[in-house]
């Protein structure tokens, strides 16, 4: 059992069909023994491409069929699923379109989708009741987004895509956090985005409004109000 | 008790259904893949749990391979028993195959051979996680693309004796047993028979597909008609089980999953 096992694996995943392993099989149908077990090859790369599609949908659309399809193809090749279920496969995906050179806004699209698929499968968040504000401190467990491609509109017309992506083509500052049940993803402004960025590093209110005084920055108490409600929803 | 799997593609409807008119929900359970639901606390959990509210759900796994050479997993059946804990479903099960190892999971029902070796090593891995478990496991027949030459047994048989000697349960998969005896060039109604009723837990009906070369079980259209004559047939000696529809490629809107899952129960004249 154990010998089949692992013969089976390396044909499976290295393409290795030795003959002995191959004469232990009495195939099905019209298939040849080598055609059968090619079956289940077949399967397990259209499984977990279909993973990656469901995880990286928009990023499929940026990239095309042609060139999803070969670069998800070397991912699968390069990184076997030791889970057990496979929302989450492709957790690396991100980081391997940067290491293979894609463009720049098919990695950031990749984060996005990481990002709220991660999000989306957390537990509801409740709303954190402060009494003193200042010097609470927050867990800020937040993901922030800065392109030069607005990605969340991109993201909804997923399933409609633009023929061009010009008319896209402006600074987006985005927020993704759970609100309750829901994922929400926020359009923040670029100073709000400065304030969220430093409550991850500070985790203080009080240590912000310091930060930012220092930069020089001026934000106006709606930024801070902005960014004070989601510090308090994702606590 | 006639049901359908649950899949995320239905959720919304279901949702809005149970807000608005429950009553219009006609099948009787919901069957959830259980590693969909172990591992999130978002919106699928979410959803379980307000359907278990109103509905009996059973978990049916895909991941426990207690084919493997290895070990049991018992990490992963702690995950397991913590949903079970959770939801509280009335049946669970999951399938006789392995489906890699734990560091490569292949996410695939791989066939293993029915021998008196086969039999040695998984009566105690059986045992070992219905104690774990505290309750019965019961484990599905697949459809399966190849057999071994070195087969001490029929698969009816080695199944049979698996279960009788392991103490577990059966859920009889009728597709996989059309698919494979297309396949593989046996009787269906020799396998179903053989099986006796009180082995049996549960019962899977699914559509498959036509590849020419040979039949591939893809849960992608609605039940056959040589799979009904089958199941009409097993059901004959008065079996009480749940049944179950499963579509998993290509999902039709809820109500079309819904409609075979009626099919089943007016086919055996149940109300």
């Amino acid at each position: 059992m154990k010998n089949f096992q692992s013969s089976f694996l390396s044909a499976i995943l290295h393409n290795k069909f030795d003959q002995g392993f191959l004469a232990q099989i009495e195939p099905v149908g019209r298939l040849t023994a080598e055609e059968s077990v090619r079956v289940y090859q077949n399967d397990y790369y259209a499984r977990m491409m279909e993973a990656l599609g469901q995880n990286y949908e928009a990023t499929w659309v940026l990239l095309g069929d042609e060139s999803f399809l070969k670069i998800g193809t070397k991912y699968i090749q390069q990184h076997n699923s030791s889970l057990r279920n496979l929302s989450s496969y492709g957790d690396l995906f991100d980081d391997f379109l940067n290491e293979e050179g894609m463009e720049v806004e098919v990695v950031q699209m990749a984060r996005f989708e990481k990002a709220f698929w991660d999000f989306f499968h957390r537990k509801p968040s409740l709303m954190l009741n402060v009494t003193n504000i200042e010097e609470a401190v927050f867990k800020c467990d937040y993901f922030l987004s800065h392109s030069e491609i607005r990605l969340f509109e991109l993201w909804k017309q997923r399933e409609n895509p633009p023929e061009s992506l010009d008319e896209y083509l402006d600074n987006e500052y985005l927020c993704i956090f759970k609100k309750g049940s829901k994922v929400e993803v926020l359009k923040v402004s670029e100073i709000q985005y400065q304030i969220l960025l430093q409550m991850k590093v500070i985790g203080s209110l009080s240590g912000v409004i310091a930060e930012i005084e220092r930069q020089a920055l001026q934000p106006e108490e709606n930024d801070w109000k902005v960014a004070l409600e989601i510090c308090l929803w994702t606590n | 008790m006639f049901g359908i799997g649950l899949r995320h593609q239905h959720f919304t409807h279901l949702l809005q259904t149970l807000e608005v008119s429950p009553q219009s929900i006609k099948v009787d359970w919901f069957e959830g893949i259980t590693e969909n639901f172990f591992d999130t606390e978002g919106r699928p959990i979410l959803v379980l749990e307000r359907i278990r509210r109103d509905f009996p759900v059973g978990l049916h796994g895909v991941s426990l391979s207690i084919a493997s050479e290895e070990e049991v997993d018992f990490e992963y059946l702690a995950k397991v028993k913590k949903l079970y804990d959770r939801i509280d479903p009335f049946i669970t099960s999951d399938h006789f195959c392995w489906t890699g190892k734990k560091t490569t999971n292949l996410h695939n029902l791989l066939p293993v051979s029915y021998t008196n070796e086969t039999l040695n090593i998984l009566i105690p891995k059986i045992q070992s996680v219905q104690d774990y478990l505290k309750r019965p496991l019961s484990l599905e027949n697949l459809s399966a693309y190849f057999s071994f030459k070195n087969a001490e047994y029929t698969e009816w048989d080695f199944l049979r004796i698996l279960a009788q000697k392991a103490g577990c349960k059966l859920l009889l998969d009728l597709n996989n047993v059309y698919v494979n005896s297309v396949n593989q060039n046996f009787d269906p109604y020799i396998y179903v028979n053989a099986i006796p009723d009180e082995l049996i837990s549960e019962i899977h009906l699914a559509g498959y597909s036509d590849m020419k070369t040979h039949l591939f079980d893809t849960h992608s259209c609605p039940v056959w008609p040589n799979v009904w004559k089958l199941y009409k047939s097993r059901m004959k000696s008065g079996l009480k089980v749940p049944v179950l529809v499963e579509w998993d490629e290509e999902i039709p809107e809820y109500s079309i999953v819904e409609a075979e899952a009626i099919k089943a129960r007016d086919m055996l004249g149940v109300d």
